[in-house]
């Protein structure tokens, strides 16, 4: 284990060294030897990165580590225990941007891009098989995004957040699988949802739900990922702000906390509409609530998912208009008008029918 | 039909486009630089379908630009030789449909290690490098703003390029598949006329093999729900990549495409005829291999309509092509194959033979289809007797009907053609028979049997009664049989002008290539000392011939030589029918006879 963490340490100091000007002092041997470490790392990550002992053992020790780099070069970048498992990224990306790095360097992993079809006198175990292939794996991936961008499968989601989603469901699964990594996976979780990256989390927690199918792993994962959305109720709201209508009825059919939640968020949001007598329409006070008709839209889809589902959203609504009085004239009650907005053109069943 | 002009067609198939202008003409390079930009600058799908049109020549244009930097010595000269090269590599760079072709990619790279200067010695040298470094880094690296999934996994770019990809494919394959529904209400609208914008997406990803399952699910989607409409950019690159066999399809995806687009069909027939009529020597086990390849006789197995629109196209390519051999062997070929993969299915899913050749008599479809191989060597003369009986009677009944019924005799004809072993396994028969004493009763039956024989090798070369000869020409043929025989199997050598005569009247007979069958096959199944006789023969008619018309000869000469090199491969691969002693005679007869023909009928 020594062994390892020593090989670690050393590598996160040749990588840290690759972003510094001592690296003109590298030559051709100094960096494939560079590349080989960072390839053993990577496989270090794969092996180990489930086990929270192992873990933690090589986190104190790179969070050491770059405590002493950042003593002796004053714009160290740190090295992350998941840049381990990209180690060999990170490296390439250090020296092609780093201007002390000798031309002659760059050019010999160049050509080392295609070692089948060499081109150019790297060698071959420079590490760096099949560039070509990664680049255009990356385009094809681009084209499919930039085209497919608007196309949204039954359940409302683009087909990118739902592939990453399963990227990340996998990973997750993975962690959830072996004892320990619970907080892991929290704080992962928790990194999604930090200000800055907001935008794009709602889509991929959405994408990881809607990626976990009918078996118990899954539903591992699942029950995780809901728990922590429970304790994380600025999650849910921003869930609920951001994904279409059809996604949030489909989550909501798996989970039950989830479905309480977001009724809860659409209570307030409801609550936050006034009647103006004047335009006879139902108005959000100082434009920070949701209007009425996406309102009637929400419960539109969840009264058509499916029994039990539509059971209780149907019987909660009922609740609510009769809590508020039941009158049946328009504007005296919000959910009196959703429901009567819901039920033109569409025959509601009837309380016998269901209960 | 397209077939109406098949040799036209065929004739564009072989043509590759020879224009090469001089590789950095001005005009040129401010075409591509026009083009490049476009494609930079837009990102709409009609942007993306240019460049897919373009990528191959792009792919030339990028190995000329290669070469050129090769050949400078150093980055300044290459700069200064080709100064548009910093924006072309850089602006293409940045087009993904371009660099999601892995040759282009690789080209581009090779063109930016090229330019990289390992010791730069002027500025511009050092500018280029800077520039390439940059260029690399945008390539490389993941540009995702915010949390990123592949960070925060720790997965290296590779594999998550590779994963989200393969993913998405899947998701969209999936979509595709469960997107129909048959038991659907019919006021529900299916999602299936969002197809074609999905097509269209597809067309630059055509041939990656993770594209394969979403191909194939949009192509059968296709066939099953009439409101889907596939691009037509889309089923051309498929179609084209599979003639260039760029990607490989299976079956089911052939079967659909071919389906749902009559002319990519067509096109596969014609690429196969083209391919085989332009190759080398005729090897037909290879011939097999190559008809297989092209996945005509496992589509036509499973769709009669698939077979009999390639039958069709066969029997135009055949009317306008009468003198090739080749053709001749390639539809025998493509028959064999077809029978074979029809045998290779589940009984319950097979149609009736009846089906695939509706216009042929049901009593001739099993005998003429049944491959010689699968039928005991004792046996065939009596099959062969069924055969030629049959096809007497089907002759005699169209000319009692009248002229206008030459179609159903061409029917016939054409599955004889088909079923070609057995004209093969009945010139063997024909030319390995002995000779028996005049008068014994057996001998007449002999007789007969020889008879109908001869009558079935004369109605295939000539089976219609054009010039209304036929009774005069099968006189004829028999006469000149009857002299053959007694030439070659004559217990004294025979006399010159005996030799001379024979020639003669061969020479005379209204199909060459009769002539040519019966006198090959003599000389490589009969008895001994008939194939030496026979051998002289052909180099008389040769020179014969020679004599005659020099003007035709090259032609005549071209078309017999390759009749001839039909015939002897056709032979080679029969004569694993029989037993070892005679094949090995057999084979040795026919390594003479090879170098005899080349040397007689190619000077």
């Amino acid at each position: 284990m020594e062994a390892i963490l020593k090989n670690l340490e050393s590598t996160s100091e040749l990588i840290a060294i690759s972003q510094t000007e001592y690296v003109k002092r590298w030559d051709e041997g100094t960096v494939e030897r560079a590349f080989q470490w960072s390839d053993y790392c990577e496989h270090i990550y794969k092996r180990f990165n489930t086990n929270p002992t192992i873990r933690t053992a090589i986190e104190n020790r790179l969070r050491q580590t770059n405590e002493l780099l950042r003593r002796t070069f004053t714009e160290h970048r740190d090295f992350t225990f998941l840049d381990l498992g990209r180690c060999r990224d990170v490296l390439l990306v250090s020296l092609l941007k780093n201007p002390a790095c000798p031309c002659s360097v760059i050019k010999v992993i160049l050509g080392s891009f295609k070692p089948n079809d060499r081109w150019g006198d790297g060698p071959v175990s420079m590490g760096f098989s099949d560039l070509t292939g990664s680049i255009s794996f990356k385009s094809a991936g681009e084209v499919l995004r930039a085209t497919n961008g608007n196309r949204r499968d039954t359940r409302g989601l683009c087909v990118e957040p739902l592939a990453k989603g399963s990227i990340l469901r996998e990973h997750i699964q993975n962690l959830l699988s072996h004892n320990g990594n619970e907080s892991l996976v929290r704080s992962l979780l928790d990194s999604l949802f930090q200000p800055g990256s907001e935008n794009s989390a709602p889509e991929i927690i959405a994408g990881v739900l809607l990626s976990c199918e009918d078996f118990p792993a899954h539903d591992v994962t699942r029950n995780f990922i809901f728990s922590w959305l429970q304790a994380n109720p600025n999650s849910i709201l921003n869930m609920c702000q951001a994904l279409p209508v059809l996604t949030l009825t489909e989550l909501a059919q798996q989970s039950e906390g989830f479905w309480l939640a977001y009724m809860g968020i659409l209570k307030n949001w409801a609550l936050a509409l006034s009647y103006d007598v004047t335009v006879g329409e139902w108005v959000a006070s100082e434009g920070s609530g949701v209007p009425f008709t996406a309102l009637t839209e929400h419960f539109r889809s969840l009264l058509s998912s499916g029994h039990s589902l539509e059971r209780e959203t149907l019987r909660e609504l009922r609740e609510l208009k009769e809590g508020d009085g039941g009158f049946e004239e328009r504007g005296l009650s919000v959910w009196g008008d959703v429901l009567s907005e819901l039920s033109t053109g569409q025959r509601l069943p009837d309380a016998a029918n269901i209960l | 039909m397209a077939c109406s002009s098949v040799l036209y067609l065929l004739q564009i198939e072989r043509m590759a486009s020879c224009e090469k202008p001089e590789p950095f003409s001005k005009t040129l390079v401010q075409f591509w630089m026009a083009k490049v930009s476009e494609w930079s600058e837009a990102t709409s799908p009609s942007a993306q379908l240019d460049a897919c049109r373009h990528q191959e020549k792009l792919r030339g244009f990028l190995q000329e630009v290669l070469g050129a930097l090769r050949l400078a010595r150093c980055a300044s000269e290459a700069l200064e030789n080709l100064p548009f090269v910093g924006q072309l590599l850089g602006r293409l760079c940045s087009v993904p449909c371009v660099t999601a072709d892995e040759e282009s990619s690789s080209l581009l790279l090779q063109c930016l290690w090229t330019l990289f200067s390992p010791t730069p010695r002027s500025a511009i040298e050092l500018k280029a490098n800077d520039w390439i470094r940059k260029t690399m880094c945008h390539l490389v690296a993941a540009d995702e703003e915010g949390w990123s999934v592949m960070k925060h996994v720790g997965l290296p770019s590779k594999e998550y390029n590779v994963s989200t990809l393969k993913k998405m494919m899947c998701l969209l394959t999936e979509a595709v598949n469960g997107g129909c529904s048959s038991f659907r209400s019919p006021t529900e609208r299916c999602l299936c006329d969002g197809l074609h914008s999905l097509s269209l997406t597809c067309v630059p990803l055509v041939t990656r093999p993770e594209a394969a399952p979403l191909i194939g699910a949009l192509l059968r989607r296709s066939v099953t729900c009439a409101h889907t409409q596939l691009s037509e950019e889309f089923v051309e690159a498929v179609c084209s990549g599979f003639l260039d066999k760029k990607l490989h399809l299976d079956v089911q995806t052939v079967v659909a495409l071919w389906c749902h687009n009559l002319s990519s069909l067509e096109r596969a027939v014609l690429r196969l005829v083209s391919s085989v009529l332009s190759g080398p020597r005729i090897d037909l086990q290879t011939l097999d291999k190559q008809v297989n390849a092209s996945l005509l006789p496992q589509a036509c197995a499973q769709r009669c309509s698939v077979f009999l629109v390639v039958n069709e196209i066969f029997r135009c390519t055949l009317l306008e092509m009468e003198e090739s051999s080749v053709l001749r062997l390639l539809i025998q070929s493509f028959t064999r194959c077809f029978l074979r993969a029809l045998a290779a299915q589940d009984p319950e899913d097979r149609l009736a033979l009846k089906s695939f050749f509706p216009l042929v008599p049901v009593s001739l479809q099993m005998p003429m289809l049944t491959l010689p191989s699968e039928v005991p060597q004792d046996v065939w003369l009596e099959h062969l007797m069924g055969i030629s009986a049959q096809l007497q009677l089907a002759s005699a009944e169209a000319e009692e009907r009248g002229d206008n019924t030459s179609g159903s005799v061409f029917e016939v004809w054409f599955l004889l053609l088909q079923g070609g072993g057995w004209v093969d396994v009945a010139a063997q028969l024909l030319a390995s028979a002995q000779t028996h004493a005049a008068s014994s009763s057996s001998s007449s039956s002999s007789e007969s049997k020889s008879r109908a024989l001869l009558w079935l090798l004369t109605f295939f070369y000539h089976p219609t009664n054009r010039g209304h000869q036929r009774i005069q020409q099968w006189e004829c043929v028999q006469q000149v049989w009857g002299d053959l025989r007694g030439v070659c199997l004559s217990p004294t050598p025979p006399p010159p002008r005996a030799l001379d005569t024979v020639a003669e009247s061969l020479l005379s007979l209204v199909s060459s290539r009769l002539a040519l069958r019966l006198l090959l096959s003599l000389a490589v199944f009969s008895p001994v000392p008939g194939d030496a006789i026979a051998l002289q023969l052909i180099r008389k008619m040769s020179e014969k011939k020679r004599e005659e018309d020099e003007k035709e000869e090259e032609e005549e000469a071209v078309s017999l030589r390759r009749e001839a090199e039909c015939l002897l491969a056709a032979a080679a691969e029969h004569r694993l029918n029989s037993d070892t002693l005679a094949s090995a005679r057999v084979q040795a007869r026919l390594r003479t006879l090879e170098d005899t023909l080349w040397n007689a009928l190619c000077v």
